[in-house]
């Protein structure tokens, strides 16, 4: 599934998308008119948005910045953050192909030593659980792969370490046929 | 002439940094600064003839410098350059300076294979070649490209050497090329590089010599083809007609007195035996190539192979189980030509297909093959069953025969018709036979005429084999020779392959010390930690990124003043080191500008930083790696221990 509005991809369509973006047209009409002299930046809160239906906010707002809005909100109010439901939050985007958000509550997640972003990350650069349609970049990545299983591995995650083995046995034999990023990664592993 | 890229050099160049002398142990001196460097010092290469001397006089008591050895320079004057191996105040001795190059910026040219790009010409002038350039006259430099290959340069040719035919890899033989001057230009629309190069040349002499020797050497040359034989149920037909066309070939190798000199060996292949047990076999081999030297061992083995008696589970049989299989377990060492001949009436199974056995991609067996100098032929039977998707089979077919600068060895047999089959692979493995005896009895490669169009597909097939052939024997030739010890010159040549400028017709490496990887490993670091925050909140990133510039430049005084405008790139910020910044190269993390930046997507900002992220990687990982590292002068792996990074590795 592709991100809304990222270049090359392709939005989804249905016969409510003119309704809805006739909808959002008159919404952004009235908001304009209302405040001339502001800037044309317009940004909906996520619950404004969600009034409004998923199509039409999409068209509004940049893929990641739902997700940056509600980090800045978290960060506001300082640690500890709720993990819990910043990965919920991030399951939630993927679901709805909010990719570049459901990526960057993940990521925020992950730095932040929670362990099933931390997973969720791994997964979605590794070579061999590679699922273009779940992942907001166009391949898999094998050191961000091998970095994230590294750290959960080190936290005590079992599935971690064996995902790691996989990397591991992948990376040899991806090797043997000139694949410059398996020997890099064979590197990590000497 | 032919331009030798360091044979001496080879296996010289790092190699002997680590067995040359220790040096004398001397004051603890820096090295000279390069001009305008606050912590580069100067280098030279050694060139073959150099020696080095306790004083700055001739005299007998001198030892030999292993050509193209890094030297940092302590002291010079008009004649002499004293020198030492590191830049720790470590002496060796002097060198008189017409026999060291200036090599400040330790640049070096790796060759592409030959296979993929027109052979590099190395000219005498930088202003013959300029204007080439300058006017993008292809049909000039195409003109005497074919003079100098076809040795037949005019009398004013300003080539003065040619890459060699045959490839060096130099991860197996080292060798160096320095750049000693680039500048950049643009060829057609492409932007590409004049370099000063400094290399040794293969004389005419040497070149016929070398074809002497080797047609008259110890050792023959000597082809090795086996066969991977679809042997499911439908393969009868094809499987007697094989044994057939072997039969004959073997008959005419013998009356050409090339026993031993070509070899058939052959591995059978069915289907998945998890879905079908009653196939038997996943791959058999029945004959290896050591075997199938000999008439009556090849039979012996090939006698009881016979087709399935029970159908597989579809029209994809597990072709590249049968090809790994012919790779992987022959013994290839003694042959210098190598053949993979598959002979199928069905689709491989490709990486993706649950049922295959390599999950490999046509490019990754493809790969495999070529790494060891195999090349794959595909004879396709293309019979007329309903159930068969004979065009998705040939894609792949193709992509996985594929021979680079060269062209896909596929046949497709129209109806599966065997008479055409028996006579195309009768064709085949005579032509190669054609080559063994050519190469035994001294003839050279001769250059091959270009055909029009509207050729059969045999003929089209014949001739790439002729070219496959003409380059394999190059390599022998060049193998079985002894070299000569060459003598340095400088020549010009361009980076992009002239006709294709999009193509590089090089790689270009830069001699780092352990120490400098090191830094840009922990500065790079730090941006990449300010890009993670930046992805996550973009609204301190730039002041940040400002910030951090104070602290890590080289010239905190002259960050303030260049980082006010968004157009400003990392570079200009103070992110450059002093020890990348004059290469003829700029990465994208230098070019980086905070306007870019503030421009991009969340998805493209979360891909450059994984790039960027891989590079560190890199670093980190090379720099733990002390068994990769050369000490100049020999000893424990230091700080100034060097490593070739290729340039497009560097941020």
């Amino acid at each position: 599934m592709s991100e809304m509005n990222e270049p090359g991809s392709t939005p989804r369509r249905n016969p409510l998308i003119w309704i809805a973006l006739a909808v959002a047209g008159l919404v952004l009409f009235v908001f304009l008119n209302g405040d001339r002299g502001s800037s044309v930046r317009v940004v909906k809160t996520p619950e404004t948005s969600e009034a409004v239906g998923s199509v039409e906010r999409s068209l509004l707002v940049p893929p990641g910045m739902r997700a940056r809005q509600y980090l800045e909100q978290l960060r506001a109010k300082g640690k500890p953050y709720p993990l819990q439901e910043v990965f919920d939050k991030a399951q939630k985007y993927l679901q709805e192909g909010s990719l570049a958000d459901a990526h960057l509550l993940y990521f925020f997640g992950a730095r932040e030593d929670y362990l099933p972003s931390i997973m969720v990350m791994g997964e979605m650069a590794d070579p061999t659980l590679f699922r273009a349609e779940d992942s907001l970049l166009d391949h898999a990545d094998v050191i961000q792969a091998y970095k994230w299983y590294q750290k959960a591995a080190e936290m005590g995650q079992q599935t971690a370490a064996e995902r790691l083995e996989n990397l591991q046995r992948w990376a040899i034999a991806e090797a043997e046929f000139g694949n410059p990023e398996a020997r890099q990664l064979l590197l990590n592993f000497k | 002439m032919k331009l030798f890229p360091g044979k001496p050099l080879a296996g010289l160049a790092l190699l002997s940094l680590l067995v040359m002398l220790s040096g004398f142990a001397g004051a603890a001196d820096k090295p000279l600064l390069m001009e305008g460097k606050k912590s580069l010092y100067q280098r030279v290469l050694s060139v073959p003839e150099a020696r080095l001397f306790e004083t700055p006089a001739a005299s007998e008591n001198s030892s030999e410098i292993i050509p193209f050895s890094v030297l940092y320079v302590y002291e010079k004057d008009d004649d002499w350059l004293k020198v030492g191996y590191d830049s720790f105040g470590g002496i060796a001795g002097w060198v008189k300076s017409d026999k060291a190059i200036a090599w400040n910026q330790a640049l070096t040219v790796s060759f592409k294979d030959p296979q993929d790009t027109q052979r590099v010409m190395m000219f005498n002038n930088r202003e013959s070649l300029e204007k080439l350039v300058n006017d993008y006259d292809r049909a000039g430099y195409q003109a005497l490209y074919e003079a100098v290959v076809n040795d037949r340069p005019p009398q004013d040719s300003p080539v003065i050497a040619i890459q060699p035919e045959a490839h060096l890899e130099i991860r197996d033989n080292f060798y160096l090329v320095p750049i000693k001057q680039h500048e950049d230009v643009y060829l057609g629309n492409e932007q590409a590089r004049l370099l000063k190069i400094a290399s040794v040349p293969l004389d005419d002499a040497g070149d016929a010599a070398a074809l002497k020797n080797a047609g008259s050497g110890n050792r023959s040359y000597r082809s090795g083809i086996h066969f991977v034989i679809d042997s499911t149920q439908s393969m009868g037909p094809y499987i007697d007609r094989t044994r057939e066309a072997v039969a004959k070939v073997y008959s005419a190798i013998e009356r050409q007195g090339l026993t031993n000199q070509v070899s058939f060996g052959l591995t059978a292949y069915r289907d998945n035996l998890e879905q079908v047990p009653e196939l038997e076999y996943l791959t058999r081999r029945f004959v290896s190539l050591q075997q199938g030297t000999n008439f009556e061992q090849f039979f012996e083995g090939v006698n009881s192979l016979s087709p399935s008696q029970v159908s597989s589970r579809d029209f994809r049989e597990d072709a590249y189980a049968g090809i790994r299989s012919a790779i992987e377990d022959s013994d290839w060492e003694q042959f210098d030509a190598r053949y993979v001949v598959l002979i199928t009436d069905a689709g491989p199974r490709e990486s993706y297909d649950s049922l295959g056995a390599t999950r490999l991609s046509a490019q990754a067996l493809r790969q495999l093959a070529y790494d060891r100098g195999v090349s794959i032929w595909v004879l396709h039977l293309r019979t007329p069953s309903v159930a068969a998707d004979h065009e998705t089979a040939e894609s792949l077919y193709k992509q996985l025969s594929y021979f680079p600068g060269i062209g896909d060895f596929y046949y497709g047999v129209r109806l599966g018709e065997v008479d055409e089959f028996g006579n195309v692979l009768e064709v085949l493995a005579n032509q190669i036979t054609q080559q063994v005896l050519a190469t035994t009895n001294g003839v050279p490669p001769l250059p091959l005429p270009q055909r029009g169009g509207g050729q059969t597909q045999l003929a089209q097939l014949q001739d790439r084999v002729a070219k496959l052939g003409n380059a394999l024997r190059m390599r022998y030739i060049q193998k079985e020779s002894g070299q000569p010890l060459p003598s340095v010159f400088d020549a010009w040549m361009v980076d992009r392959d002239f006709q294709n400028p999009e193509r590089s017709a090089v790689d270009v490496r830069v001699l780092l010390t352990r120490d400098q990887l090191s830094d840009l490993k922990n500065v790079m670091q730090q941006v990449l930690e300010l890009a993670e925050e930046g992805v996550l909140s973009p609204q301190n990133f730039i002041d940040d990124l400002k910030s951090l510039a104070a602290t890590v430049s080289r010239d905190p005084s002259a960050v303030a003043g260049s980082t006010s405008g968004a157009g400003t790139n990392l570079a200009d910020m103070g992110y450059m080191r002093e020890y990348i910044e004059d290469l003829p190269y700029t990465g994208e993390v230098m070019n980086l500008t905070l306007q870019s930046w503030e421009e991009w997507s969340a998805k493209v900002q979360i891909e450059f930083m994984h790039r960027l992220e891989s590079k560190i990687n890199y670093y980190q990982a090379l720099h733990d790696h002390t068994d990769l590292w050369v000490t100049p002068g020999g000893g424990p792996v230091t700080g100034n221990s060097v490593f070739p990074v290729a340039l497009d590795l560097l941020p």
